[in-house]
């Protein structure tokens, strides 16, 4: 047993000795696109909707070009949705604002300050809150509104949980010894849909999100 | 080096693969929405095509599944219990009876708890189109004797005409549609008129030699006929009930006889009488009643909201006056006597309280409710409740909440904020009643006496047709399509609890049911006094 803890440590050694700590944060924006089946409703549209994102992470490099990086990150899964025809005037984006913790191996090249970097991983997320602001049309009056109004969840059909694919492509500059700062480029694919299946009928509601986010990090 | 190699292949392998089989595709969904061949074509040949079909156009249409839900109902396990049992149907050798399919959609529809729904399903063996209304077998199952009450005629106020009546509860001010001196003038003079249009006709086509007069004759003598039929059909159409009782018999007698008679002739001289009759029961004006009370307390009664297009009428013509626009101007006389009462005892300080009498009202027009409650409330629309909109295929798709602002009466008019109102409601308080019920129930000096109202309180689509507005409202076409439904789309949430009313109905705040004895024998009507005694103590 020890032989066997004494070969598995020899094999980390390389790793441990560039091991190294870094914290951060990062904000940006986002474009998500919500992939729905409108089936006949021919004048039902999505439109990818843009949102904000922030977040804290934490990263443990095992070697100059590896990593693992945790994130804490809130983040606006947006989408609009308009109508036209007779109900023109229908024109609401609903901001969904999740929580998630992606998690993602890091592979990184280039020189000693300025370096790329590629974030391979997968997410999971909580859906915390629903918001509908834009315009509706008033069928009673025949005109049409304005709406700022939370969006009210449906236990037997919104899913909060999210689960998918994280990735990122970026590239970080050293300015100082322990400073260092980045520009990526984020994408999540979910693989949870939106909607439960509560129903017998299949219907499947994804959120696809691409982000473009900077931010700082402290080099232990 | 190789191994960061073998590292990224396995990455790109996962994601490739999550990316293509994580994402399950969605159902694709017909609609029956239109007469559509592709969406209706199982639906026309077998009996479970139509059920499917029916299932799947009441999945997609229906508002209100989260409520039934509530009450147990599960809509995929209708779907697993009842299509075998329509395979069965398939499969026997011998015919379906209307009965038979009529009973098996009654087991399935009659859990559903809204109130406006109305659904037609073919027979494919007979032919013939059956018609579903679970919400009137609701009534008549859970409220049987509340519906006992309501079907008594409570339209008389005779008996607070009297000078013998209960000082409390005598009637000081009173004018009906039935009894304005205009309506009467018209209806001597279309009856006279009428008399002699038939006369007339059987005159010419004597005359012409009878049944074997020569078909010119005949045709000019129909035509002669068709015009004063026309005239007809209105003076019958807006006859008061009271009224009716006594004159109509002659005129029907007279009309079915010529239609029997000269049907022959081959053209159309009018309708049938039995349609005649149909629009008749079905006029939602049939009486309009304003009394004033003993403690300047303003009552005011009519059966249905239709009243804004005789509001909004302009003056008949003096030289050529219809029965309809006289009917017209005696609605909106009897509205202007109520709401000018108001208006003048409320200015005095007079006003002892309104009464409301929705019982018996079966709805109608929304834009009606400017000129009832909403001409108590301040101009410029009453947040009554909110609505949510079916909007989507899916069982729970629905737009954002839209609050229902009941429009009020325009011009400047006296708001009744501190004398009662009070409604009176029964289970035959139906739509529109239930929503005044609703309002008045919801003012600070509002109050409800009756019994629970009807439960029919989400929204209809004014044209059932435009089904492509919003995917909603009405599958199929009627009497065309195996399964056809109307079925509201505009779900009304009340109160802070934003809660579905539907099948239940609004609860009175005094619960007082009808003494029917006191009122057979007597003609007095407990629950309208119930109004009058709570005004009076307030």
């Amino acid at each position: 047993m020890k032989r066997n803890l004494f070969i598995i440590l020899l094999f980390l050694s390389p790793l441990v000795l560039h091991a190294q700590w870094r914290i951060g944060v990062s904000g940006g924006a986002d474009y998500n696109k919500y992939s729905i089946n409108t089936n006949y409703q021919v004048d039902f549209r999505y439109e990818g909707a843009w949102g904000w994102s922030a977040a804290v992470f934490g990263q443990y490099n095992f070697t100059d070009w590896l990593g693992i990086r945790a994130e804490l990150e809130a983040t606006e899964r947006n989408y609009r949705f308009y109508r036209t025809g007779v109900w023109a005037g229908t024109n609401y984006v609903l901001h969904n604002t999740y929580l998630q913790l992606p998690v993602m191996a890091q592979f990184s090249f280039g020189g000693q300050n300025l370096r790329g970097f590629v974030n391979v991983g997968c997410y999971a997320g909580y859906w915390l809150t629903g918001k509908y602001k834009g315009t509706v049309v008033d069928m009673i009056n025949d005109t049409t509104v304005a709406i700022n109004e939370p969006y009210i969840f449906q236990n037997e059909k919104d899913q909060h949980w999210d689960l998918g694919l994280a990735g990122g492509l970026g590239i970080e500059y050293r300015f100082l010894e322990h400073w260092a700062m980045h520009v990526e480029s984020r994408y999540y694919y979910s693989f949870i849909s939106t909607v439960k299946q509560y129903q017998q009928i299949k219907d499947y509601r994804y959120n696809t999100t691409l982000g473009i986010q900077a931010g700082f990090s402290y080099i232990f | 080096m190789k191994k960061t190699f073998t590292i990224q292949y396995v990455f790109a392998i996962l994601i490739a693969l999550c990316v293509t089989s994580c994402r399950p595709e969605s159902d694709d969904l017909l609609s029956y929405g239109q007469n559509d061949y592709q969406s209706y074509y199982d639906a026309n040949h077998t009996f479970a095509g139509e059920f499917e079909a029916f299932w799947m156009a009441m999945n997609e249409n229906y508002g209100i599944w989260d409520y039934e839900a509530e009450f147990g109902l599960d809509w995929d396990e209708v779907y697993n219990t009842y299509l075998s049992r329509f395979e069965e149907l398939d499969q026997r050798r011998t015919r379906v009876t209307d009965a038979e399919l009529e009973a098996l959609y009654t087991e399935i529809t009659d859990p559903l708890h809204d109130g406006h729904m109305a659904l037609t399903v073919k027979n494919l063996h007979t032919g013939k189109y059956i018609g579903l209304t679970p919400h009137q077998n609701r009534v008549r199952r859970e409220r049987e004797q509340d519906l006992t009450e309501a079907m008594l005629n409570l339209t008389s106020l005779d008996a607070y005409l009297t000078p013998e009546m209960d000082a409390a509860y005598r009637i000081k001010a009173y004018d009906g549609t039935g009894s304005t001196d205009i309506a009467f003038e018209f209806i001597d003079s279309t009856m006279t008129r009428a008399k002699r249009a038939a006369d007339a006709y059987i005159a010419m086509v004597d005359a012409a030699g009878g049944p074997n007069a020569s078909n010119d004759s005949l045709y000019v003598a129909a035509d002669s006929l068709r015009v004063d039929a026309q005239k007809l059909i209105l003076f019958i159409n807006t006859l008061p009930l009271s009224v009716r009782v006594m004159m109509k018999s002659y005129l029907l007698a007279t009309y079915d006889m010529l239609y029997t008679k000269y049907a022959f002739v081959g053209k159309q001289i009018g309708a049938p009488i039995v349609e005649l009759e149909k629009e008749f029961k079905e006029d939602l004006l049939g009486s309009f009643r304003f009394a004033l009370f003993e403690g300047n307390i303003a009552y005011l009664r009519f059966s249905g909201f239709g009243l804004t297009p005789h509001m909004t009428s302009s003056a008949s013509s003096t030289e050529n006056p219809t029965m309809y626009s006289a009917y017209q101007e005696a609605v909106k006389r009897v509205w202007h006597h109520w709401f000018d009462t108001i208006q003048v005892l409320h200015k005095s300080g007079q006003l002892g309280g309104v009464v409301f009498d929705m019982r018996n009202n079966t709805g109608g027009n929304l834009n009606d409710y400017q000129y009832v409650l909403g001409a108590l409330l301040p101009s410029g629309g009453w947040d009554s409740h909110m609505l949510r909109l079916k909007n989507g295929s899916g069982r729970l798709d629905f737009a954002p909440l839209q609050p229902f602002t009941a429009p009020t009466y325009p011009e400047a008019h006296e708001v009744i904020n501190d004398r009662p109102i009070v409604v009176l409601a029964n289970c035959q308080s139906i739509s529109m009643a239930e929503m005044t019920t609703w309002g008045v129930k919801s003012q600070p000096n509002g109050h409800f006496i009756g019994v629970r109202t009807y439960g029919a309180l989400s929204g209809l689509s004014a044209e059932p047709e435009s089904y492509s507005d919003n995917y909603s409202g009405a599958f199929g076409v009627q009497n065309v399509t195996p399964i056809w439904g109307y079925v509201p789309k505009l779900i009304s949430l009340f109160g802070e609890q934003q809660q579905i009313l539907e099948g239940v109905g609004i609860t009175p705040d005094q619960e007082v049911h009808l003494d029917a004895n006191m009122w057979m024998m007597q003609q007095r009507d407990n629950q309208l006094e119930a109004a009058l005694d709570y005004i009076r103590r307030n």
